[in-house]
């Protein structure tokens, strides 16, 4: 599904330049769930944007579902992910003037779903998540784990291939955190692909294989999280 | 997805009420604007646009080229009107027209009338009034039109049509019933009679008395038209008339000026004068775009400005697939909403300000020409281009974030917008310390010509209009010489009042016409020059308080003074001398020479408007007067006014009517006054919008500095520091907009102040004053704003991160 090889990311200011990623090579397989681990300021991030086509890299070739997209303009990876890759994030990042529903709906807005269809799959996103009782509310009215919760169903609804979550506990306590990794193995058990940018090792324990960096490189790639949690302390 | 667009905008809008409303009021208050001038405009423009053959219809200017003349005025000879009819088959239609005023009489009813015009039959076929009743013929002698105004003032409930009115001492029979003038017409009458019953000498080209009126047949060509006209005239008077001129033009020349273009003094030499200004209505629709446009730039900083709060949604929005273009969509969907709310307000403010507006205007437009169907096609279009121009470069900018960069939280907001706020901002302070100048400078201009000594005193005295109403009775030399016993009684009488200070009489008094001509000295080898005249009693240099420089005034108990002349300064000099000197010279005319026994220092007879000229005032045994000027004593005026009027009513039994010369003096200015509100309102209403998006740009940089403030205020930044750290950086563009602002405005100003002869000259003192007016205001708003802000906790300024 992902392959990247030799992914690089500079960030160039007036004098000074950042190596956000330096060679980054990954090959992530269909279905797979993947965390993605590293201290502050290793890539992460970054990384997760190019996954997402919400980034180009510097250098490097990126290639998703079969497509060499590292060339993309902004324009095509627009159209790449449409429909083919789903977010969740750290800050949740609902529209705070759309309801619940509305929030669902938006990407199949985009998609031009009919609106009978719309209505079906908004439904049964907000019945995963089980946030139905609460679609006519607006996110303010909501509790971090809910608005997480709407969050992960906005990113299911339109059937991605690909979900890309960024550190999706780390607002939340640790209940509401777990609910919603719960959501996202079962979502990864019915065959969404994950990739996951996390801090928590407990977190990282859901996925079947972790990634991590260091300075914008791969420094390991475990199995098994719990040994990272040996390594570390 | 339109709903969808509809929807969030709404509530967008209604979570951000208090922005909403600073936009919503903005715009309102500009469109208003915009449509009040638009109003005007339309309502200035659409001048005698009413007539059937308003595109075809002229009316004839008369232009001299002699040496001593050279001026254009609106009164033809009696032989032009004659000369179309038969020479220039193009003429579909012509009438001359004679102006009189004076009085009408029905059995005992009598009143004076102003503006009765005697027409010729063609009028109604030319003009497009109504007629409510009767014939439209003004073919006969001795029959009139008559107003129902006039219809109801002399026969009341009875029926009008076959009965009598006299005037001039001729009897005029009513044979129907004109509807009054609307406001958008040049041409102004209570009644209009047949010309045929004042006749005229249909082949005299000397003396111009008549304005004439043609409509040409559809396809005529103007120029070759006036070319054969020309050629027509020279035919008949001969060599005369063709060479006399300067640069080998002829005498005369004759030209046709659009009857549209009659208010507004379009398609004629500007000396004719106008009711109306051309000028005004291009000024002031410029004005008016850019106050919409103050408001459409409100719109866009407020909006721009709110765009790192929005920049979030956008990234969310596209991360999900929306593409530039959705996000533009909702941005302008926005735009639009907005829009028609101001569009709301704006309808609902110009009604409730259009009497005001009126006033200020000096028009009688209803609120029914708001919902006009050209009124609402003109809103959509406004809608239209208010809603693109106002919504697109927020849509443009915001639409362009990248998502990657909104959804870390790094906002994308300080990326050169701010520099473009700064320049918008700049630009609407530019044109409010623009607008403030100008305000000042129109009112300084009529304050200095309503103060300026005017060489007389104006102030306390009546002038009382009398001879004309009597004119009609006065045949032979006798009945003048009865008349001008009964004034000398009269005057005599007033004297008697007390509070009466003088009395004087005269064919003219300052703000009135002086008569013109030319006059030499009374030497062998003297040239004759061209010289403002007019005749006057012994009385008259006192009355007015005129100061005589040399020489002497009239004098009751010289019975030669009747045959002698006082002259201003100017007219002494334009004649060759010193005012000493030229006492004891004469003046000629014809066989006539009349002595100079005095000079009185140069006195505005005109209006500022014009430089002083030289004026000779002739003893009004010559010709009788037709003004009588009271001067009273300070307070007395009610009681003298009621004593006047009696020993008026032992003199004549006609109607008194009379004005206050101040007054009269003071109309004179009308058009700047109004000029000076006009801009004084727009001023107000620039500088209020400018300031409700200084308003609102402030508490946006207030509420995105709240860390800031909250770490200068935890390491010991005082309040006032704080105060001056954010109000300073808005201040400097005030500043900056006054650098631009003063040298357009003074530029501007000094073109506008040269058509006066007498004139301020535009001072720093002006300017820095609109400044620093403009700057005390945007100080005012920003610190308010910068206010609120430094109060907060820091503490909680803190936490909020």
């Amino acid at each position: 599904m992902i392959k990247t090889e030799g992914l690089k990311k500079i960030y160039r200011a007036e004098e000074v330049e950042t190596i956000a990623l330096n060679g980054v090579g990954l090959h992530i397989e269909s279905g797979e769930f993947v965390s993605i681990m590293g201290p502050s300021g290793c890539g992460k991030s970054t990384l997760l944007n190019i996954l997402g086509l919400l980034d180009t890299p510097t250098e490097g070739s990126h290639v998703f579902d079969g497509e060499d997209v590292s060339g993309f303009s902004e324009r095509q990876r627009a159209k790449r992910r449409k429909g083919n890759i789903g977010f969740v994030f750290q800050s949740f990042n609902l529209i705070d003037e759309l309801t619940v529903y509305e929030n669902v709906e938006l990407p199949l807005l985009y998609l031009n779903t009919p609106s009978a269809e719309r209505q079906e799959r908004v439904e049964a996103a907000l019945d995963r998540v089980q946030m139905t009782h609460r679609k006519g509310h607006f996110p303010q009215q909501l509790s971090g784990g809910q608005q997480q919760r709407v969050a992960v169903a906005r990113a299911v609804v339109a059937d991605p291939k690909l979900i890309l979550a960024d550190e999706p506990t780390g607002n939340l306590d640790s209940t509401n955190g777990t609910q919603v990794m719960n959501l996202l193995a079962d979502l990864n058990e019915a065959g969404t692909t994950i990739v996951m940018v996390t801090h928590s090792p407990a977190d990282a324990e859901y996925s079947g294989r972790t990634i991590h960096l260091f300075d914008g490189k791969v420094v390991s790639e475990n199995f098994i999280a719990q040994e990272y949690a040996a390594h570390t302390q | 997805m339109l709903r969808s667009y509809l929807i969030v905008a709404f509530r967008s809008l209604r979570r951000r009420m208090g922005y909403s409303f600073l936009n919503v009021l903005g715009l309102g208050t500009g469109l208003a604007c915009c449509i009040l001038i638009g109003l005007w405009v339309q309502d200035e423009l659409s001048y005698d646009d009413f007539h059937p053959k308003a595109e075809r219809t002229y009316r004839f200017v008369n232009t001299f080229h002699m040496p001593q003349v050279q001026a254009s005025i609106v009164q033809t000879p009696a032989a032009l009107g004659p000369t179309l009819e038969e020479s220039l088959p193009t003429t579909e239609h012509s009438t001359r027209i004679a102006t009189r005023d004076g009085l009408v009489r029905q059995g005992e009813r009598q009143d004076v009338e102003q503006n009765i015009l005697y027409a010729e039959a063609d009028f109604t076929k030319i003009f497009g009034f109504d007629i409510i009743e009767g014939t439209a013929s003004l073919d006969e002698p001795g029959t009139v039109l008559i107003t129902p105004d006039v219809r109801e003032k002399y026969f009341g409930r009875s029926a009008a049509l076959g009965q009598t009115l006299e005037h001039d001492g001729r009897e005029l029979t009513v044979t129907g019933i004109l509807a009054s003038p609307p406001s958008n017409t040049h041409l102004d009458y209570t009644m209009v009679a047949s010309f045929a019953s004042i006749g005229a000498d249909d082949t005299q080209w000397g003396y111009n008395y008549f304005t004439t009126y043609a409509t040409l047949q559809p396809g005529t060509d103007v120029e070759r038209f006036e070319a054969q006209l020309a050629e027509t005239v020279a035919s008949r008077l001969g060599e005369s008339f063709t060479s006399a001129g300067v640069d080998g033009k002829p005498r005369q020349s004759f030209t046709l000026q659009p009857i549209t273009g009659i208010h507004l003094g379009l398609g004629a030499p500007e000396d004719i004068g106008s009711t109306g200004s051309y000028a005004y209505v291009v000024l002031f629709s410029g004005l008016a775009l850019f106050v919409l446009l103050l408001a459409c730039i409100n719109f866009m900083n407020l909006s721009t400005a709110r765009s790192s709060e929005r920049a979030n949604e956008v990234g969310v929005r596209r991360a999900m697939g929306a593409w530039r273009g959705h996000v533009a969509s909702q941005f302008l969907s926005e735009s639009f909403i907005l829009t028609v709310l101001g569009f709301a307000a704006a309808i609902g403010i110009s009604a409730a300000s259009l009497p005001a507006f009126n006033d200020l205007a000096g028009k009688s437009m209803s609120l029914d020409v708001l919902v006009a169907p050209e009124a609402l096609a003109a809103y959509a279009v406004l809608i239209l281009v208010v809603g693109l121009l106002a919504g697109s470069y927020p849509a443009f900018v915001l639409s362009g974030f990248r998502p990657v960069e909104t959804l870390r939280g790094r906002s994308t907001s300080s990326k050169g917008s701010p520099r473009l706020r700064q320049v918008l901002v700049v630009f609407q302070f530019a044109i409010s310390i623009g607008l403030i100048a100008g305000t000042l400078i129109v009112r300084d201009q009529v304050d200095y010509m309503q103060s300026k000594g005017l060489g007389f005193d104006e102030t306390g005295v009546l002038v009382v209009e009398q001879a004309r109403t009597l004119q009609g009775a006065i045949g032979t030399p006798d009945d003048a010489r009865a008349f001008r016993q009964r004034l000398s009684t009269f005057k005599d009488e007033l004297r008697q009042v007390s509070g009466v200070r003088d009395v004087a009489s005269g064919l003219s008094i300052p703000g009135t016409i002086f008569v013109n001509s030319m006059w030499a000295l009374d030497r062998a080898d003297a040239e004759p020059q061209n010289f403002d005249y007019t005749f006057v009693s012994d009385d008259y240099v006192e009355t007015l308080d005129l100061k005589m420089v040399a020489g002497r005034d009239f004098s009751s108990d010289i019975a030669t003074d009747t045959a002698a002349v006082v002259v201003n300064e100017s007219a002494a000099r334009k004649f060759g001398f010193s005012p000493e000197d030229i006492i004891g010279e004469a003046v000629q005319r014809g066989d006539m020479s009349i002595e100079v026994i005095g000079v009185v220092d140069d006195f505005h007879y005109e209006s500022l408007h014009q430089e002083i000229g030289a004026v000779l005032l002739f003893h009004e045994a010559f010709r009788l007067p037709e003004y009588v000027a009271v001067r009273v004593e300070d307070g007395q005026t009610a009681r003298v006014i009621e004593q006047v009027r009696n020993e008026w009513a032992t003199f004549t039994d006609v109607p008194m009517t009379y004005s206050f010369l101040a007054d009269e003096l003071a109309a004179e200015y009308t058009s700047e006054t109004r000029m000076a509100d006009l801009f004084g309102t727009l001023a107000v209403l620039a500088i209020l919008i400018a300031c409700l998006g200084l308003f609102g740009l402030a508490a946006y940089a207030a509420q995105q500095r709240t860390k800031e403030i909250g770490i200068r205020k935890a390491l010991g930044a005082s309040m006032s520091q704080i105060l001056l750290q954010l109000s300073r950086s808005f201040i400097a563009l005030v500043v900056l907009a006054f650098v631009v602002a003063a040298p357009a405005a003074y530029l501007a100003m000094e073109r506008w102040l040269d058509q006066f002869a007498y004139r301020i000259t535009v001072g720093p003192a002006t300017l820095a004053l609109a400044g620093a007016l403009a700057l005390a205001i945007a100080a005012l708003t920003v610190t308010a704003q910068a206010w609120r802000a430094a109060q907060t906790n820091p503490a909680t300024a803190l936490r909020g991160e």
